[in-house]
């Protein structure tokens, strides 16, 4: 699966702007000492100045004054431009001062470099940028940097960071933004959660300020940057994109836009084709049934080839140019399947949505281009299917964690509806342990165990499916990382599509599992145990998130030699918690053979810093739980 | 079943034999073809790769080196279709330059019986333009599914005939018939050398020289290797001489010797090493107290690596010179290393460059003036070497950064000879742990540490460690400790390069202590032990590299609460690795309430070979399986 509505990846990176004065305090002497905590670097002065001169018309100035303290800031500066054939850059220069306000060093823009965006991903896009790759002799070292980009795509304006990354300080930021009126000009503050932003509008005219904002450290289990921290959105009801007039009024203008221009022209498709589906869904009715056939002809047919020129960054390819290609991008393939659909009398929505592992929402809100990917939802129950059209090896109607849990648009002819995509939380991502063990006398371990695992662990474990046995027996090896010396004599793997389970076999041997050194003593959680706790802060700052639920139980035989008696054995255990629950029960069920039993269930959920401490103390338990030993001695 | 196996071998090489390298003759077998049949998890094969390279003049007489390989690659399954996808890069930054074409490009695959053929298009070719120097041609061919075959011919004309690329015998998927003929004028002589493990049969007739290979298995990919690339079977060539009819023979390169004169009379090398101007006054000022040769040394290398910042560029060639870079304070490996050699000759100390292959550009093993991309500096008296590199701040004198720490490096002297100097004579970088702990009745223990490291130990801290935010690290060191909480933290000689670094710090731990019934258990070293071994794969195709030799060493000593005994103490072992290569010692002792564990664990070499890796997994698993024993204590 991959991201590929590309160019709003690169235009949301913050723009800016110009006009540069001489009077800046340059040195950094006079940087206040609370700025410099816990900062990499110092953004002394940010102004960025957006004028929108027309519907087909825009340009972005930008002045940056940024003092970096270390090497870990350089990755701060961000002087870079993109461009293309719709966005030019006008000019770029910078200036190195040194921490006495002394010029170091003049960059022209033919010192600056010129490069294609290698993306990793695309076959090819025609985004370039330019960007400046400075050496330091001396830190801390002060760079002014002065860039003008003009464009005539005004669906993007730059979303507003006053504070971009983590271990970076503001001393003074600002942002200003000219609009025509006629244009519906709209915007959208989130998180702005103190009072230091302030906001300024007068008659075709927006400008926010910030000053003195202190650096942010990153800290474990942290929402992402976006979520936590401030950033005004900006938009017009009518822009253009590509030579594209586009319209984001309300959800339902800009959806019957979206399919307007830039989905309906794409349809058509061979008569063959349309009879070649038509022939391979038969008599089935059942719309979900065909859907089904449909994704299979569409996953053996074609794969991901992501290619981004012009307005094929937002248009997807004709469906019939992947029908005789063979591939297509994320919004090629959703909307050839679209099309698919449709001949077969199914319906199904082109929709678009933030893919990732880090869930991020289209913001209902706040009507414009958003999102960095495609996929299609078929109605379903009141609800929708969503197809994740990319890959050739999903099952139907499984999203995984790329698309799972957060809100996308779907764009329906007549209108558009924000919807919420699937979720996988507790009960549905479960992995079922079952596990019959023998120790012998001389501690070794024999066993045959079988994982059963649905939802984001269906997610996680399917790519073993296809390795290697080689790369499999690495890859449990690595998985039950405590088991010394671990002996692999079997692997079965079975990948259900039909239930979305995956569903794993193994024999196994340990030798010398059991210390025999005196009596007899092993760890009762074989095949299951989480060392995960979360690193300890001595003041933490930020709040906290748990991104997706799961549950695990398991269920162990263990047989031991005989002429042992328990010497010492761990109490059940009972953990209950707001963050999850777990259970660990112990059973003798012969006279040499136990039964462990052990369920965990972690919530997903959002929670104060002040819970942190919590989380870490549950999370200790439930490790410490995970390594309870037996003790076993002689029966003499 | 040894008739039978021998047997199915030789229906193999039969069936690969039997192949004509032609494109255009796809066999339904071969499109029925459903898993590769020796490597059965092939995500897909070259079925042939057949290259021809040749020389011919252009109308003004210059040469023109065109190299011709046809391929046809069968995909076997999903992971497979991203050969569907190609792409070629080549150089556009010279006068003239290089020149990309491809022809008999088609997707071959099986519909019903019938074998449909289907052209790639222009639609499916693209240039990308990365710089001014370089382009990619990518190629995506069209409806490429499980089972396809896809064929075509790449040809690249370049007019840089000195400069022949290197052909690949092996890549990440098996490759079944190989053949490369290279047919030369006379007058033109080659150096030829093929590195990595395969065997390769090479016949000629004349200046016609023809490679070839069956059945190559895909380069494998194994951790603790440090460039795989020095592992695959390439074959690497170059022009050495030209000699035209009736002229005097011109020698490119022949031996290593021709390859140092080369490099030696090159204005941007041995021309640097003259210049002297820029820095004399410099140089007296900062010696003016110096007496010893030593000090100067010193004093002189200290000198350029304060001045001098690398701009992470290498190269065996200054590029903006010696002067300019002086004067900007910051230069690419060439410029700063050669600046110390002038200096340190312009005192009468005998420095001479050495020139190196990193590890990253693989072992430089036959003459070839690219051979080499990094240059660092010999000192040379009469008893010893010392090799200097400034571009590193960290460096103490005598060591080399780790990426040019690869085999031999090549000294160029004063007077143009040169010879070969080992760069393995590393001494064992050394890491000390001192502990005194004392445990109490509920399982806590409490303790002091003091840690000292050296050589590449203390250079990596210094480098990463060092400059973040102290309460950051030791957050990340109790995550690292896996429960420790760590107070009076104290570090010395960070830096002082030329002493050990000190860390010393209090800690409570209460998570590796373990009360069972009324015994207490836990590991000699506790937190400090090594949980797990790094060598999990059960074969080894490649050698095992290391870092570099290194010396650790734990003193641990526990004072055991009052009213308990000691009921079991580990065994003491001692176990050495091949002829001294590795060694682990072991030793638990108890006396007046103290349990005293040393360990002493020392890895001599730079690289371990395959053949011995059943030895060293099982050395590890005997430190893995010893460090996490149990000593058990009772109640009196």
């Amino acid at each position: 699966m991959k991201l590929i509505m590309r160019k709003f990846l690169l235009l949301n990176l913050f723009f800016t702007l110009t006009c540069f004065s001489q009077d800046l305090k340059l040195s950094t002497l006079l940087i206040p000492k609370e700025l410099t905590e816990n900062a990499n670097s110092i953004v002394r002065k940010q102004n960025i100045e957006i004028n929108i001169l027309s519907q087909k018309l825009m340009q972005i100035n930008k002045l940056k004054v940024i003092t970096v303290l270390n090497s870990k800031g350089l990755s701060n500066i961000d002087a870079i431009e993109y461009y293309d054939g719709s966005t030019k850059v006008k000019s770029i220069e910078a200036i190195i001062y040194n921490s006495l306000g002394v010029e170091l060093k003049k960059i022209k823009r033919k010192d600056f470099i010129d490069q294609s965006v290698a993306d990793g991903f695309s076959v090819y896009n025609d985004n370039r940028m330019i960007y400046l790759d400075y050496t330091p002799t001396e830190y801390p070292f002060t760079l002014v940097y002065n860039s003008e980009v003009e464009t005539s795509n005004t669906a993007f304006i730059p979303t507003w960071y006053p504070i971009d990354d983590y271990y970076e300080s503001v001393q003074e930021s600002s942002i200003s933004i000219k609009y025509l009126p006629n244009l519906g000009f709209k915007f959208k503050e989130r998180n702005f959660t103190d009072d230091k932003i302030k906001r300024i509008e007068s008659s075709q005219q927006i400008s926010y300020q910030v000053d003195n904002y202190l650096a942010k450290k990153h800290e474990e289990l942290s929402p992402s940057f976006i979520k936590n921290n401030p950033s005004v959105l900006f938009g017009l009801d009518f822009f253009n994109l590509e030579g594209h007039q586009g319209n984001a009024k309300n959800w339902n203008e800009f959806s019957s836009w979206i399919y307007n221009s830039l989905l309906k022209d794409t349809e058509a498709l061979p008569e063959m084709t349309i009879s070649k589906i038509k022939s391979l869904v038969g008599t089935e009715k059942d719309p979900i049934e065909k859907a089904k056939i449909v994704y299979k002809f569409v996953q053996e047919k074609t794969r991901y080839v992501s290619i981004q020129m012009g307005i094929g960054g937002w248009k997807p390819m004709l469906a019939s140019d992947v029908d005789r290609l063979g591939y297509g991008d994320c919004k090629a393939l959703s909307n050839y399947t679209r099309v698919l659909l449709n001949s077969v009398g199914v319906e199904a929505y082109y929709t678009i949505i933030y893919g990732g592992n880090s869930k991020q929402n289209i913001l209902e809100d706040f009507v414009a281009m958003q999102g960095n990917h495609a996929i299609l939802s078929i109605p379903y129950n009141k609800g929708f299917i969503s197809l994740e059209c990319t890959s050739q090896t999903s099952p139907f109607g499984f999203n995984g964690n790329f698309t799972d849990d957060r809100f996308a648009l779907v764009v329906k002819p007549n209108g558009g509806e924000i919807v919420k995509t699937a979720d996988y939380n507790e009960e549905k991502s479960k992995q079922i342990v079952k596990a019959n063990c023998k120790i012998n006398e001389n501690g070794d371990l024999i066993a045959r165990l079988n994982y059963k695992s649905s939802g984001i662990q269906y997610n996680q474990k399917s790519q073993i499916e296809t390795k290697s046995k080689e790369t499999q027996e690495l890859h449990y090896k690595e998985l039950l990382n405590w088991l010394n010396a671990l002996k692999i004599n079997s692997i079965a793997i079975k990948n259900d599509k039909e239930s979305i389970e995956f569903i794993e076999d193994l024999d196994i041997i340990v030798p010398a599992y059991a210390s025999i050194s005196n009596g007899l003593m092993f760890n009762l959680n074989v095949f299951n145990r989480t060392s995960f706790i979360p690193q300890r802060y001595r003041t933490r700052l930020n709040s906290f998130e748990i991104d997706t639920g799961f549950l695990d139980e398991d269920e162990v035989e263990i047989e031991i030699p005989n002429g042992y008696i328990v010497d010492a054995k761990p109490s059940d255990i009972v953990i209950t918690d707001k963050f999850g629950v777990y259970k660990m029960e112990l059973k003798s069920i012969a006279d040499n053979k136990l039964l462990y039993k052990r369920s965990y269930l972690l919530n997903k959920g959002s929670y104060a810093k002040e819970e942190y401490e919590n989380f870490r103390s549950f999370s200790e338990q439930v490790s410490r739980a995970d390594n309870a030993k037996i003790i076993f001695k002689r029966n003499l | 079943m040894r008739i039978f196996i021998l047997f199915s071998i030789l229906l193999i090489s039969n069936y690969a034999f039997s192949q004509k390298l032609e494109l255009g003759k796809v066999t339904v077998e071969e499109l029925k073809q459903k898993n590769h049949p020796i490597e059965s998890n092939a995500s897909a094969t070259i079925i042939f790769k057949n290259g021809i390279s040749s020389f011919r003049t252009t109308g003004n007489g210059e040469w023109v080196l065109d190299t011709k390989i046809d391929y046809k690659i069968k995909v076997y399954n999903k992971e497979g279709l991203e050969q569907g996808n190609q792409s070629f890069a080549f150089y556009t930054g010279g006068t003239s330059n290089e020149k990309i074409s491809i022809s008999d490009a088609f997707t071959y695959n099986l519909v019903g019986d019938k074998i449909e053929k289907i052209k790639l298009k222009s639609e499916g070719e693209f240039v990308e333009k990365i710089n001014d120097n370089w382009s990619i041609k990518k190629l995506s061919f069209p409806a490429v599914n499980e089972g396809s075959i896809i064929e075509f011919s790449v040809t690249k004309s370049s007019p840089y005939i000195t400069h022949i690329d290197d052909f690949y015998f092996q890549t990440n998927i098996p490759i079944d018939n190989l053949k490369y003929t290279l047919q030369f004028p006379e007058y033109f002589k080659f150096n030829t050398i093929i590195t990595g493990y395969e065997q390769i049969k090479h016949e000629h007739t004349g200046s016609k020289h023809i490679y070839t290979a069956t059945n190559v298995p895909a380069i494998k990919d194994e951790d603790h290797v440090i460039n795989k690339i020095n592992y695959t079977t390439i074959l690497k060539l170059e022009l050495s001489s030209i000699s035209y009819p009736g002229e005097i023979q011109k020698n490119l390169s022949l031996t290593w010797d021709d390859v140092v004169k080369n490099i030696f009379e090159n204005q941007n090398f041995g021309g640097e090493l003259k210049k002297k101007d820029y820095f004399d006054e410099d140089l007296k000022t900062i010696l003016v107290d110096a007496k010893s040769n030593k000090e100067k040394i010193v004093l002189i290398y200290d000198f350029v690596k304060s001045k001098m910042t690398w701009n992470e560029n290498y190269g065996i060639y200054t590029n903006d010179g010696v002067r300019k870079a002086y004067k900007q304070n910051s230069g690419n490996v060439a410029e700063i290393n050669l600046m110390l050699v002038a200096m340190l000759r312009s005192v009468g100390i005998e420095a001479n460059p050495i020139i190196i292959s990193t590890r990253s550009n693989g072992v430089a093993i036959f003459p070839n003036r690219t051979a080499y991309n990094y240059v660092a500096v010999v000192v040379e008296d009469q008893e010893s070497l010392l090799f200097l590199d400034a571009t590193e701040k960290k460096l103490l004198p005598g060591m080399l950064p780790l990426r040019a720490l690869n085999w031999v490096g090549r000294v160029i002297r004063d007077n143009g000879s040169s010879y070969t100097e080992d760069l393995y004579k590393v001494q064992p970088s050394k890491e000390t742990n001192i502990v005194l702990a004392s445990l109490e009745e509920n399982g806590v223990m409490k303790g002091k540490i003091r840690k000292q490291i050296t050589d590449y130990y203390a250079y990596l801290f210094r480098n990463s460690k060092a400059n973040i935010n102290r309460e950051m690290y030791l957050e990340s060191l109790e995550k690292e400790y896996h429960g420790l909480e760590i107070s009076d933290y104290k570090v010395d000689n960070v830096n002082d390069i030329y002493k050990p670094i000190v860390e010393e710090f209090s800690f409570v731990d209460k998570g590796n202590v373990e009360i069972i019934g009324n015994k207490i258990y836990m590991m000699p070293i506790t937190f400090l032990t090594i949980k797990e071994n790094p060598f999990k794969a059960e074969t080894r195709k490649y050698p095992v590299d290391f870092n570099f030799p290194a010396r650790d060493s734990y003193n641990f000593s526990i004072k055991i609460p009052a009213g308990y005994k000691v009921e079991f103490l580990p065994e003491p072992v001692s176990v050495n690795l091949i002829e001294n290569l590795g060694n682990f010692k072991f030793n638990v002792s108890y006396a007046n309430n103290q349990i005293q564990t040393v360990v002493n664990y020392e890895i001599n070499t730079f690289m371990i070979s395959e053949q011995d890796y059943g030895a060293l997994k099982q050395f590890y698993e005997i430190i893995v399986n010893k460090l996490n024993e149990k000593i058990i204590l009772s109640k009196i």
